[in-house]
């Protein structure tokens, strides 16, 4: 059986102020997989997400593309998992998309001449060819998230996971990007509430509630369930 | 983030742009070096020194109206610094200042020595300002790299450029949002949610940076800066630094032969 893209196994977080983020929770996602984390506000996506790349403490109960997430993995596991965070001005602080995209394989040792290549080729990947010499905080909000995924798939990672990609963006934008996504030949972990959007580019759901796993199915399963849903804060 | 406020002009195509890196950080580091050596009142090569220095600025097709307010700033720090000067300078008596009892002298070579200084601080700054306006910061930091500027250091001046940018947005949205609810009549209402905005802002900026921080590490930064734009030393680039070290050190004999 081939070892999942991401595996969590009896995982808990609770934050410094005795917040308790996530409890015991289990799943995994195959690799290939398109997976939508879904759930209230503060049902504890962004905390899973976290600790998928070893930004919050790494913790052995997390593995990804089997190796557990511990310190002396973080290096290799972050080449293998790009993470697109929820505000794209987070992810892009470069002069120009070019340079921004181009920042992750420059630092994988790639000669500049290379790395301007695979920026270039990511941004066509997203649409946005002819955008590379554009400032970054001039792009729209749509562009800016397209801009943000080029980044992470210039590094072209075997992961990519998402945290509310489609949040602040308008309706064609979000079908731009969800046709994008699905498009994309990776294992897909999305975290979102926007129901439609997960419905147009995840396999399978995982239900988040208050830190823990309320459901696991398909897509169509999961959202025509209303009561389920409803019960769970969405 | 609105870092881009330095980098606004960096990108022109113009002579002076496409020079190395490297070629006008040593460049400007050799004319400051003259600069700061220079004698007092020499004002001849404080001139000479400034038409070099708008040379270059002319051809970097830099608006000079941006320099020349960039610049500026400097000024109340070369003031600060040199307030006394004119005080405790020992020469011939110019005038007295009295304040009650108080009374100070000004002597006409401590004034001399002043407005040297103040001349000296502002051709320097200009410089600094130009070549920075007509270099993207990334490459800066790597021409610093390359010439030994030490790693950590490099990193420090990183940040600090990117979270200063990172502040002056938050500051600017933060602002903004006082400003649309300080509508309400009371007494001292900025100075009051001043008071606010200067705590979230430092949490706010703090936030943010460290997300920046997280996205660069998730894509391999190890704290070497590093650069799309492919750098090598042209003749040409050698030529006009020797030209304008050169310039500028015909403009320092010049200033001695005149007072010789």
């Amino acid at each position: 059986m081939p070892e999942p893209a991401i595996r969590f196994e009896n995982f808990s977080h609770t934050y410094e102020d005795g917040t308790k983020a996530v409890e015991d929770v289990t799943f995994s996602v195959s690799a290939g997989e398109s997976i939508g984390l879904i759930g209230h506000n503060g049902s504890g996506k962004t905390t899973l997400f976290m600790h998928i790349v070893g930004i919050l403490e790494p913790d052995c109960c997390v593995n990804v593309c089997g190796l557990p997430v511990i310190k002396s993995n973080l290096k290799e596991i972050r080449k293998k998992v790009g993470y697109v965070f929820q505000d794209p001005r987070d992810q892009l602080f470069m002069s120009t998309v070019a340079e921004d995209v181009a920042f992750g394989p420059l630092n994988s040792d790639m000669d500049a001449h290379d790395a301007l290549h695979t920026a270039e080729h990511a941004l066509e990947s997203v649409g946005l060819e002819g955008f590379g010499h554009r400032i970054s905080y001039h792009l729209s909000g749509g562009e800016m998230r397209r801009a943000a995924i080029a980044t992470v798939l210039a590094m072209s990672p075997e992961v990519i996971v998402m945290d509310e990609p489609s949040s602040g963006l308008d309706p064609r934008a979000k079908r731009e990007l969800a046709s994008l996504i699905k498009g994309l030949d990776c294992t897909k972990l999305i975290s979102s509430h926007d129901l439609d959007f997960i419905r147009n580019c995840t396999d399978r759901i995982i239900l988040l509630n208050k830190g823990k796993v309320a459901a696991v199915g398909t897509t169509e399963e999961i959202l025509r369930d209303t009561e389920l849903l409803l019960a769970n804060g969405l | 983030m609105h870092h881009l406020h330095i980098d606004r002009f960096a990108g022109l195509p113009s002579p002076v742009h496409r020079i190395d890196p490297r070629v006008k950080l040593i460049t400007t580091l050799a004319f400051i070096i003259m600069v700061v050596l220079t004698p007092d009142g020499f004002f001849l090569s404080y001139g000479l020194y400034f038409a070099a220095v708008l040379t270059a600025l002319f051809f970097s097709n830099v608006p000079a109206s941006y320099i020349f307010k960039r610049s500026l700033t400097i000024i109340p720090f070369a003031f600060a610094i040199s307030f006394f000067v004119p005080f405790i300078t020992p020469g011939p008596s110019l005038f007295n200042i009295g304040f009650g009892s108080f009374s100070a002298t000004v002597t006409s070579t401590g004034l001399l020595k002043f407005g040297s200084l103040c001349s000296r601080a502002f051709i320097s700054f200009f410089a600094v300002i130009t070549l920075v306006s007509s270099t993207r910061f990334g490459d800066l930091m790597w021409a610093a790299g390359r010439l030994g500027l030490p790693a950590k250091l490099s990193i420090v001046v990183s940040f600090m450029y990117r979270y200063l940018f990172i502040m002056i947005d938050e500051v600017s949205h933060m602002i903004l949002a006082r400003d649309l609810r300080s509508h309400i009549k009371r007494k001292n209402p900025f100075l009051i949610a001043s008071g606010g905005i200067i705590g979230a802002l430092l949490v706010r900026s703090f936030e943010h940076a460290e997300k920046l921080y997280y996205a660069m590490l998730l894509r391999g930064y190890t704290g070497f800066p590093v650069t799309l734009n492919s750098k090598h030393i042209r003749p040409l680039d050698i030529v006009i630094s020797l030209l304008f070290i050169g310039f500028t050190a015909a403009g320092m004999l010049t200033g001695r032969l005149f007072h010789a």
